[in-house]
């Protein structure tokens, strides 16, 4: 019975429930009965075999991510903002600063 | 633009003491941590400026024991959790959670739930780690994703913050979580697809 279901997901699941299973998979554990089914979707489905390398990219990417903007300077804050930030400081009222 | 008088710091020296010194040796970096968790450059900026004021608010408690950006980065991240419990008494977009990647025509799958434009074929991904204009590609793609799936996405894969962790962070359900990840990922993966790996594959290497 529990073969059969198993059977059933797998034959029948589409490429949007693989892409999402294969997603989770990345946060979390799967139940046996999706492993399976996912499992037996990638092995059939070149397309949700390459999505799954690719997110499995994005978290490598993120990982790196921020040192890589270090390292390269890409981001800055701009010099509007600088200027903005700037005159909010000294228009801080003046009591407003020994508190807390 | 030199310190105003009255508000001269009690020893100009002293870095702690003076926020033009703050901004200027440590705006930058303030402000990538902060767009690397929000996402988008205006609340990034914004997060910046609360967070060098409420320093400014707080400056006798800087006892120089630890380095000036280590404090100023401990005063931004709270003011990052402030911001992110703001926007949900704001009522982040469930409903466009709920909605799925069902909304309008931009779902990557048919209505029988195929790829409608299945990934392809990327070519050297690790060489793209270390070109500068693939970071500018990817923070383009990252700041055009919506704002409640880019906290979910930037706070899982940049913070690595685990799910249960999530969960209580952003209030929703798990149901609700697995949707803005999964669709997270298939709006970044496309977006890289379509800026960088296609631009990118001049020859026949979209054929596998």
């Amino acid at each position: 019975m529990n073969r059969l279901r198993r059977l059933r997901l797998i034959v029948t699941l589409r490429c949007e429930s693989a892409s999402e299973l294969a997603s989770r998979q990345f946060d979390e554990p799967l139940d046996l009965a999706d492993r399976l089914a996912l499992g037996g979707h990638l092995i059939v489905c070149p397309a949700c075999r390459r999505f799954r390398r690719q997110i499995q990219f994005l978290r490598e990417a993120c990982r790196r991510r921020i040192h890589s903007l270090d390292a390269i300077e890409l981001d800055a804050l701009s010099a509007g903002a600088r200027a903005r930030i700037l005159r909010s400081l000294r228009d801080a009222p003046p009591d407003a600063r020994p508190d807390v | 633009m030199p310190p105003t008088p009255d508000r001269a710091a009690p020893e100009p020296t002293d870095e702690a003491a003076d926020p033009a010194v703050w901004l200027e040796r440590h705006g930058d970096a303030l402000y990538r941590f902060a767009r690397a968790r929000v996402g988008r450059r205006e609340a990034a900026e914004d997060l910046v400026q609360e967070a060098l004021l409420a320093a400014l608010r707080s400056v006798d408690r800087y006892r120089g024991d630890s380095a000036a950006r280590t404090w100023l980065l401990g005063i931004l991240r709270r003011k990052i959790a402030d911001f992110y419990r703001r926007e949900r008494a704001a009522g982040a977009t469930i409903e466009a959670d709920l909605a799925g990647p069902r909304d309008g025509g931009s779902s990557p799958f048919d209505a029988r739930g195929h790829w409608r434009d299945a990934p392809a074929k990327w070519r050297s991904p690790e060489a793209a780690l270390d070109e500068a204009d693939f970071w500018r590609v990817f923070e383009g793609c990252t700041s055009r994703l919506p704002g409640h799936l880019a906290r979910a996405f930037l706070l899982r894969e940049v913070e690595g913050v685990d799910v249960d962790r999530l969960l209580a962070d952003l209030r929703i359900n798990a149901g609700n979580l697995r949707i803005r990840l999964h669709r997270a990922r298939l709006l970044l993966r496309a977006c890289l697809e379509k800026h960088w790996f296609d631009a990118d594959s001049d020859g026949p290497s979209r054929h596998p």
